[in-house]
């Protein structure tokens, strides 16, 4: 008698935890739909964030404008020579926008044989250079996007010149 | 109860279990529809596909933009198109509702003019003109 009173006991026991192991509520459960739907809204949100990237471009543009200004097919623009040089004036820049710490824009221009640097001009966030820099050696995603180009100049008494540009923008727009 | 589980019945906390899934999933899928079909996309891109095409473009450039995709939206909105787009302090903008819109610099420092024509019902045409500050 005593031995079918411990069995049923033991078997409730099992009810018991069968009971608590089927529980569909838990602690669990709750922390898995919040870490799943996390999930998918950032992953959502990196793909269409992703695509809509055009840093690069537009650093691209950026210095194929500025190569545009300061080299043209009639060779270099004499005025970059100069240690005043005025990008927003000369390359239709605007100066509001460049300074706004967002994009960067740095002209070098090198004598052709010697490579010595003859004259630099910066414009913008400077810390974008050495963000560039740093760039080119690792993937980092919320540093800038940078674009380099030079270009092979001469000037009317047949001078030789390398112009090199390097731009980085960091802009990714914004709600109005 | 327990007599009623072993005969298969199903209980208030499966009911409840299967609504606040149901729940979630669904608003998930809102989500999902949203951010795929959403307005925010839409003037997200536009905004930055004009900003980079005045960008690329010489003075005396007229760049033509189908927006009929964002005249559908507008539409639908009950907002008028012809109000969608603004050029102001080197930002281009767009707005496809009452709502906030989206706005993205142009560094070029160009006089930009627009307006929407209709070549055909239901298409819509944005004309960009560029020109050189005066």
């Amino acid at each position: 008698m005593n031995k079918i009173k411990l069995l049923k006991s033991l078997a409730n026991q099992r009810l018991l935890i069968d009971k608590r192991g089927e529980k569909l509520f838990s602690i669990w459960w709750f922390i898995i739909i919040i870490i799943v739907g996390l999930g998918i809204i950032t992953g959502v949100n990196l793909f269409y964030s992703f695509n809509l990237d055009v840093r690069s471009l537009e650093s691209d543009i950026l210095a194929n404008k500025v190569i545009k200004c300061v080299a043209d097919s009639g060779g270099i623009n004499v005025d970059i020579l100069n240690e005043d040089f005025d990008l927003y004036s000369k390359c239709e820049i605007s100066q509001s926008v460049l300074e706004n710490n967002k994009y960067f824009v740095k002209i070098s221009v090198m004598d052709f044989f010697s490579g010595n640097v003859l004259i630099e001009h910066k414009y913008g966030n400077n810390v974008f250079e050495r963000d560039c820099e740093i760039k080119s050696k690792l993937i980092a995603q919320n540093y800038p996007e940078c674009s380099e180009k030079t270009v092979y100049v001469i000037d009317s008494d047949g001078n030789k010149y390398l112009i090199n540009v390097l731009t980085a923008s960091n802009y990714k727009g914004g709600k109005i | 109860m327990r007599k009623m589980n072993i005969k298969g019945n199903i209980t208030m906390e499966e009911v409840v279990f299967v609504l606040v899934n149901l729940i979630f999933f669904s608003m998930l899928f809102v989500f999902l529809y949203n951010t795929s079909q959403g307005v925010f996309l839409f003037e997200k891109l536009y905004a930055k596909e004009i900003a980079l095409a005045i960008d690329s473009a010489k003075p005396g450039t007229q760049i033509n933009l189908d927006v009929s995709e964002l005249y559908k939206i507008t539409q639908k909105n009950d907002f008028d198109i012809n109000n969608a787009f603004y050029f102001k302090d080197n930002k281009a903008g767009v707005k496809l509702s009452d709502k906030d819109g989206y706005e993205n610099y142009y560094f070029s420092d160009y006089k930009i003019e627009s307006v929407v024509s209709f070549p055909d019902e239901g298409k819509a045409v944005l004309n960009i003109k560029v020109s050189e500050n005066e």
